[in-house]
């Protein structure tokens, strides 16, 4: 516990150093987070928000065990390392790639599992009406274990020239019946608090609430420490690029 | 299971229709300059001007380089293999004219070549662009004065007597591709790499003729394929493809092919409405060749195995492409190797000079789908081509195919698709007008 507080306190004054170097930026509608499934998203939640057209992001997070979609029964397994690429394909549509495998079991499992996560926008952010997209996770492949669709909106409040606070709200629900998964069945919401270089991620995923804190380091690339049903940490770094210039 | 239709009717009907829709013969082709405008043109030819813009254009490696003018227009043929980019060839090659010609001229328009043949053409206004030199302002302007187009016939009818400075042709392009191949989900090692270098030549022999030949060099292979462990011939062929009249291509190909394969390819492909559809018919008359000789998994024995050509195949393609996003979505239906019909649906977006795109394929033995990348590699310029000039590599190609039911089929080295795709005229016009980086 130690070595942790030790570990987030680095960080913090890492982060700190950094900002006076220009070499953070804030997060924006137009520039949305990802959750650590690798899509745009609050943790576990997704948003209204797409990856921006053209943007290519890839990276890793790290899922403990008890909140993978994925139960290995394995005495060994410590959770799900989930490698992932993020792609703005068109202006109105978001592609994520995603590979999930386990960590610390000595099985073979294969590969992994392969999933492509589908997401649409319906309505872009306006000064009343919210984003809203529609998503479908893992609707091809064998098992299914992380699929869902869903309607989500998102809208973002000014608070004041540095401050934005970014609220969503959705529902999601299998369309494919027979699949083990019970991610995002219901509704789920979150909440962004961006101020500076820092933000901050709160969120009911429809099971449990999970908090975060998310930054982005010279504009590519991403670290978010997130704090699972407020009992596990678990993490993600990512690294972004423009495909149009 | 596929739906029943006789295949090669689907295939052969289109092709014979698009052969009899050719008009007979470009020499018939009725020139749109008048015998005056033509005098007008001799009128205009631009001495000492001509000599310097000549010069500049051959001192920055441009090859087959053709110059002519009317009285308010500069036209110029060239080709690149200087920069691994069209789009930015075109923009260097611009911002290296407009200072020599300064105001003389109210447009310029460029025809881009490949092996010395016509692919494209681009007009853009010079006093647009000298507006937008002053003043960043006006780039809005200059920008829509850019057009493209694949009727390049009146610009090309005035330019293709004029003799070609620094020619392309009998000059050898050498240069190394990555190879990246993987197999996923086997047991009991889940991935396998294989990484290959492909150490390639190009010789450039007359109008529209190559000869490739490569070696395949083994650097990491896992894969269980003897043979892949051996440097072992890669694709060594030539090819000769030809502009017909209404921007129509025939492209031939014969030589030792990519997966085994050796034979004669043909491939027409006919551009319609500016690039935006392109119909692409192939037909293929192949035979299997391995060098070393392959035994299953047994030691591979040195020495060429070959059967005799027997194997007809043929295919036949539509693209569409949504020039707002530079989307090309693709339906192509025929039968491949091993006497596999199949149909297949593509969905790729060039994002510049990086293609992703997502795929699905049909065919008797199963369903296949997954997605496929193209990434430039490594430096944007070349050297100036020489006789014999080493050059990077241009991309790194990636397929990810999620079962195993591939179709399987082959590569003649006719690359004149690739470059319809770079070339395209609402891609180059969207490079060109998107920019601010001129």
């Amino acid at each position: 516990m130690k070595m942790m507080k030790q570990s987030i306190r680095f960080i913090l004054i890492a982060l700190c150093c950094l900002s006076f170097g220009r070499l953070v930026a804030q997060l924006s509608p137009e520039q949305p987070q990802r959750a650590l499934y690798g899509n745009t998203g609050t943790i576990l939640t997704p948003t209204g928000y797409l990856s921006p057209d053209g943007q290519l992001a890839f990276g890793v997070s790290y899922i403990p065990q008890g909140y993978t979609q994925i139960n290995r029964r394995e005495p060994l397994w410590r959770g799900d390392r989930v490698i992932y690429a993020n792609l703005g394909l068109l202006p109105f549509l978001e592609v994520t790639f995603r590979l999930t495998s386990p960590d610390g079991s000595k099985n073979n499992f294969g590969i992994g599992d392969r999933s492509l996560f589908l997401r649409g926008r319906i309505t872009k952010e306006k000064k009343i009406l919210p984003a809203i997209a529609i998503g479908l996770h893992d609707v091809v492949g064998v098992v299914g274990y992380h699929h869902v669709a869903y309607l989500v909106g998102s809208k973002s409040v000014a608070l004041n020239s540095s401050t934005q606070l970014i609220l969503s709200a959705g529902y999601g629900a299998k369309i494919i019946k027979n699949v083990p998964n019970t991610y995002l069945q219901g509704f789920f919401g979150s909440a962004s608090w961006h101020w500076k270089f820092v933000t901050l991620n709160a969120e009911y995923d429809a099971k449990k609430v999970n908090a975060a804190l998310y930054v982005r380091v010279l504009k590519k690339i991403d670290f978010h420490l997130a704090y699972l049903d407020l009992k596990k940490w678990s993490g993600r770094v990512s690294m972004q690029l423009k495909l149009l210039k | 299971m596929i739906p029943k239709v006789d295949i090669k009717t689907l295939f052969i009907l289109p092709l014979a229709v698009l052969l009899c829709s050719l008009p007979v013969g470009a020499q018939s082709l009725p020139t749109p300059y008048t015998p005056a405008q033509e005098e007008m043109t001799k009128q205009y030819r631009f001495g000492g001007l001509e000599d310097s813009l000549l010069t500049a254009l051959k001192a920055s490696g441009w090859l087959n380089i053709r110059v002519q003018s009317t009285a308010d227009k500069l036209i110029i043929a060239f080709e690149n293999r200087t920069y691994r980019f069209e789009a930015r060839a075109i923009k260097a090659l611009v911002k290296e004219v407009a200072p020599i010609i300064g105001n003389r001229y109210k447009t310029l328009a460029l025809i881009v070549l490949n092996r010395n043949v016509p692919i494209m053409g681009v007009s853009l206004s010079l006093e647009a662009w000298n507006a937008f030199l002053h003043d960043a302002q006006a780039f809005p302007a200059f920008a829509n004065s850019i057009h493209t187009t694949m009727s390049i016939h009146s610009d090309w009818q005035l330019l293709k007597n004029q003799p070609i400075t620094q020619s392309g042709a009998l000059r050898t392009e050498a240069y190394v591709d990555p190879q990246l191949r993987m197999g996923l989900g086997g047991y009991p090692k889940p991935v396998l790499v294989q990484v290959n270098l492909l150490p390639t030549a190009n010789i450039y022999l007359w109008r529209g003729a190559q000869f490739k030949a490569q070696a395949i060099v083994p650097i990491f292979n896992q894969l269980p394929i003897p043979e892949d462990k051996l440097i072992r011939p890669g694709l060594i062929g030539i090819n000769q493809y030809f502009r017909l009249p209404g921007a129509t291509f025939l492209g031939l190909s014969a030589g030792y092919f990519t997966n085994y394969v050796y034979g004669a390819e043909l491939e027409l492909s006919k551009i319609m409405f500016n690039g935006r559809f392109i119909w692409r018919n192939k037909l293929g008359y192949t035979g299997y060749a391995s060098f070393p000789k392959r035994l299953g998994l047994e030691k591979p024995v040195p020495g060429w195995q070959v059967s005799l050509l027997a194997n007809l195949d043929y295919r036949s393609s539509l693209e569409y492409r949504l020039a707002k996003y530079d989307l090309v979505a693709k339906v192509e239906a025929g039968r491949y190797l091993y006497h596999q019909n199949a149909v297949k649906v593509s969905v790729v977006r060039q994002f510049q000079e990086t293609d992703i795109g997502f795929f699905a394929q049909k065919s008797a033995q199963g369903a296949n789908y997954g997605f496929q990348l193209s990434i430039p590699i490594l430096s944007k310029k070349y050297g100036k081509p020489q006789r014999f000039q080493f050059r990077s590599s241009k991309s790194l190609p990636y397929t990810y195919t999620a079962t195993q039911y591939v179709v399987e089929d082959y590569q003649s080295g006719n690359d004149l698709y690739l470059f319809l795709k770079k070339l395209n005229p609402s891609f180059i016009q969207n490079q060109l007008r998107n920019s601010l980086d001129w």
